[in-house]
């Protein structure tokens, strides 16, 4: 009977041991940790070095058409998956850089093509509209990165440090940009009214 | 099919699909009828051997053609066409198209043709087209544009540059009805086409007033095709301030440092406020201007100017080095969406100008953001010695510091975000320039690199050698030579001319190097018995020396049914009867094709033998020497032998 008691308590014990450990494998370990190493082996896949942002996101240029939409896609799903909120937040700006840079590159692109083709100018159109919509997304997209980073360094003081994030583009940047595009959209416009 | 096949299809498509000159600057009109000795009317041109052989277009067909930019751009919002043509472009062009010099041929005794005339496949036929300005001002008539871009074949006037891309006209055959000689075109089609592309002086992206080269990257055939120009040109600089925010590498208190001490290949003044002053206009909020005692430290170049003289007298204009420095600046106030905030006092910058032989200093308050006329100032320092200071009015190039953190309006960091964005200092660049004439209160052109003040400091950069084409001889004093250079201002646009005469083949100009850009020199020169020589150099930041050799003006005759037709350009006159004599018995070989160019020498001739030779023709009323732009009055053969012996000479041949 003694032994029946006594088995019955290390049983007990073994169970709130084991119930104490998930307790403090549950609720002490770090939650982002596992994220964080996922966010960082996600951009050094594409040669991108998150730990100093946004000094090498200059390494994003590098990346081919393909590349870019794959990592801007895979840093959308990360931001749905991960629980840390400043993590989320920074994988949207990731992806929000790869957008950018894709749409330079389209913008480049179709900007060549309509300055090299021998077609008169109506009949290379499709290219003209092609570098006002790229155009419209860059000016897009740079506004969100302005408000995106802006809002990341409030919200995220310490880790802002840490990471080294600032504001980007910069209020002079941002300025140019839409002034550009200003332009450009304007004549783009006059050329649709004149190839109606 | 994937995207990449789809795209080379419809780049294939367009490539080979489009018409060249849809909605082209273009004129179609007709050549003018004239009545043929039979009373048929015809197309026709006479003047044979002369180089301005031409057929008349008939103006009371459309031959002109109007260009209003503003009106042609009607769909550009004002504020686009005003930021990228700043009034250049207001008015009317008026294009007119008055003479076409066709490709001819002669008949040969055996009945076929040879071609005689524009027969270079590359150069073809020629038009004269007219451009009248907005203002009313109507350029050179004699001017011929060629389809073969040459330099000489771009036309400069006003605020555009145009050239002939495309001409259309039959080609002309000699015929004859009973002995009379003329030409008629095959086929008998009086319709002339003339394509032509035009250049327009812009403002580019750093508010700069462009007038592109000719060139025909920049020569455009239609409204359209300029819009197209546009659109890529702001696309580039568009994808190239995203391409910034890419590469972006965030402030830095060292670069902010180096920066401040770095002097630039640009004339640039700056300046530091005092720390306390900054504070406290961050903290009140009061943003108006840093005056001299608020100013911690300013930088700025030391320009030694006692090299210059004066273009005009060679005496020298300056004895002294000059100090530039910043001495008081209004801010930049930016939101943090990047709109400059719109202030009510005029924000400005002070520019402190130091002559170091003598100490004495003058400062001036320059505008920035204002309009033209406010941005400059001029200093005096005793006679010839006076400096235009002029503020770049494109807010990029005037760097004062930026307020734009929304929490404190404070700028972020005290530093330059990267080279353009200063965020504490004043960085202010300034165009200058110097009185040039001694005589006249001429200036040079803003120049806007310490180089170039240097290079101006040097002396000449621009050495032209002149010879003449033949002869490959020098062209000295007795041609009458000179050279004149003009282009724009590459600050204001402004026109920049200035005429000199050629000595020993030679002439020396100041005139802009830049590394900045490129500036396109048009050259003319001028010469008796010479052809105007007209060409464009593009000059980058080194001196340039270029070799240009001219030609002779044609000596050609012509047969004119009137008793007594000029038939040189200049100076000699035939009738008919005494040219037909002189052919008959001095030039029996002469083939009436052109002036012979076989046989000896003449210049082995003792000068004597000329004058006897001149005599017996002139007595016999062969020939006499006249002056045309001075009513024809005869010119005495010495004084006319003197210039002119040697073009006749290499061409006339008598036995």
């Amino acid at each position: 009977m003694e032994n029946r008691w006594r088995n019955l308590l290390v049983v007990v014990l073994v169970i709130c041991a084991v119930l104490a450990l998930f307790y403090l494998y549950s609720t002490q370990k770090p939650a982002f940790v596992s994220d964080y190493v996922a966010f960082i082996s996600l951009m050094e896949k594409y040669g991108i070095d998150a730990k100093y942002f946004p000094q090498t996101i200059s390494g994003i240029s590098k990346l081919s058409d393909s590349q870019l939409e794959k990592l801007s896609s895979e840093l959308k799903a990360f931001s749905n998956k991960t629980d840390g909120a400043w993590l989320k937040d920074l994988s949207l700006i990731y992806s929000d850089f790869a957008d950018m840079q894709l749409n330079k590159k389209k913008l480049e692109k179709a900007s060549m093509q309509a300055r090299s083709l021998g077609a008169g100018v109506c009949d290379r159109i499709i290219m003209f509209k092609e570098m006002g919509e790229r155009g419209n997304k860059i000016v897009e997209l740079s506004s969100k990165l302005f408000r995106g980073t802006s809002d990341f360094i409030s919200k995220y003081p310490e880790k802002s440090e840490e990471i080294k994030i600032y504001v980007v583009p910069s209020s002079v940047q941002l300025s140019k940009i839409k002034d550009n595009y200003k332009m450009q959209s304007s004549v783009v416009g006059a050329l649709m009214e004149v190839c109606k | 099919m994937n995207s990449k096949c789809s795209a080379l299809i419809l780049i294939f498509i367009l490539t080979f699909s489009a018409l060249p000159f849809s909605s082209a600057f273009r004129i179609v009109t007709k050549i003018k009828p004239i009545e043929m000795p039979d009373g048929t009317l015809g197309y026709t041109y006479v003047k044979r051997y002369r180089s301005d052989s031409h057929a008349l277009i008939d103006e009371t067909s459309n031959n002109t053609f109007e260009l209003n930019l503003r009106e042609g751009l009607s769909m550009l919002n004002e504020d686009t066409f005003n930021r990228i043509f700043d009034g250049f472009h207001d008015g009317t062009y008026k294009f007119t198209l008055t003479e076409v010099e066709p490709r001819s041929y002669m008949l040969n005794e055996d009945g076929t043709y040879r071609c005689v005339d524009r027969c270079d496949e590359r150069g073809g036929p020629k038009v004269k087209l007219i451009l009248t300005l907005p203002d009313g001002r109507t350029n050179s008539p004699g001017f011929k544009a060629d389809i073969n871009k040459v330099s000489g074949d771009w036309i400069t006037f006003g605020n555009v540059r145009y050239a002939i891309t495309n001409i259309e006209v039959a080609d002309f055959y000699e015929n004859y009805i009973g002995d009379d000689r003329y030409y008629f075109p095959k086929p008998l089609e009086p319709e002339v086409v003339v394509d032509f592309c035009i250049v327009f002086k812009y403002k580019n992206t750093d508010g700069r007033a462009v007038m592109p080269p000719g060139s025909l990257d920049k020569c455009f055939n239609s409204i359209d095709e300029l819009l197209a120009f546009l659109a890529i040109e702001y696309s580039d600089e568009l994808s190239s301030s995203a391409g910034d925010v890419l590469v972006s590498t965030g402030p830095t208190k060292a670069q902010c440092e180096i920066d401040f001490e770095r002097e630039s290949d640009f004339l640039e003044v700056k300046a530091r406020p005092k720390q306390d002053k900054w504070e406290e206009a961050v903290r009140m909020a009061k943003f108006n201007i840093f005056v001299e005692d608020e100013i911690e430290e300013t930088r700025g170049p030391t320009l030694d100017l006692s090299g210059v003289t004066a273009e005009d007298t060679g005496n020298a204009l300056f004895d002294s080095a000059y100090k530039f420095e910043l001495i008081s600046f209004s801010p930049k106030i930016l939101t943090p969406d990047g709109s400059i905030v719109e202030r009510e006092g005029i924000p400005d910058a002070d520019i402190r100008i130091t002559e170091l032989n003598s100490g004495q200093t003058k400062h001036g308050r320059m505008d920035y953001h204002i309009n033209d006329s406010e941005l400059q100032e001029e200093f005096l320092f005793g006679g010839n010695k006076r400096i235009i200071l002029r503020l770049y009015q494109d807010p990029a190039q005037i760097e004062m510091p930026y307020f734009v953190d929304e929490r404190n309006n404070n700028c972020d960091s005290g530093c330059p975000l990267k080279e353009n964005d200063h965020c504490k200092d004043a960085y202010v660049r300034f165009a200058m320039k110097v009185r040039l004439f001694e005589e006249e209160n001429r200036y040079s052109w803003f120049m806007r690199t310490r180089r170039e003040v240097q290079r101006l400091a040097q002396g000449p950069n621009l050495t032209i050698n002149i010879s003449d084409a033949i002869t490959g001889a020098p062209l000295g004093l007795g041609s009458g030579a000179s050279a004149t250079i003009s282009f724009n201002d590459p600050v204001t646009g402004e026109r920049y001319e200035v005429t000199k005469d050629v000595l020993g083949g030679k002439v020396t100009f100041n005139a802009p190097i830049s590394v900045i850009d490129d500036v396109p020199i048009t050259v003319v020169i001028t010469a008796i018995g010479y052809e105007d020589h007209s060409e464009t150099i593009l000059l980058d930041n080194e001196p340039y020396e270029a070799s240009l050799d001219v030609g002779m003006q044609p000596v050609e005759a012509e047969a004119e049914p009137e008793e007594e037709t000029m038939v040189s350009a200049k100076y000699v006159v035939f009738s008919y009867d005494a040219f037909k004599t002189f052919v008959d018995n001095y030039v029996p070989y002469f083939t009436g094709e052109g002036l012979p160019e076989v046989g000896d020498n003449l210049t082995t001739y003792p000068k004597d033998s000329y004058v006897a030779v001149y005599n017996a023709l002139k007595e016999y009323r062969i020939f006499k020497l006249v002056d045309p732009s001075n009513g024809y009055q005869e010119i005495p053969f010495i004084t006319l032998l003197q210039v002119q012996w040697n073009i006749k000479a290499s061409r006339f041949h008598w036995t």
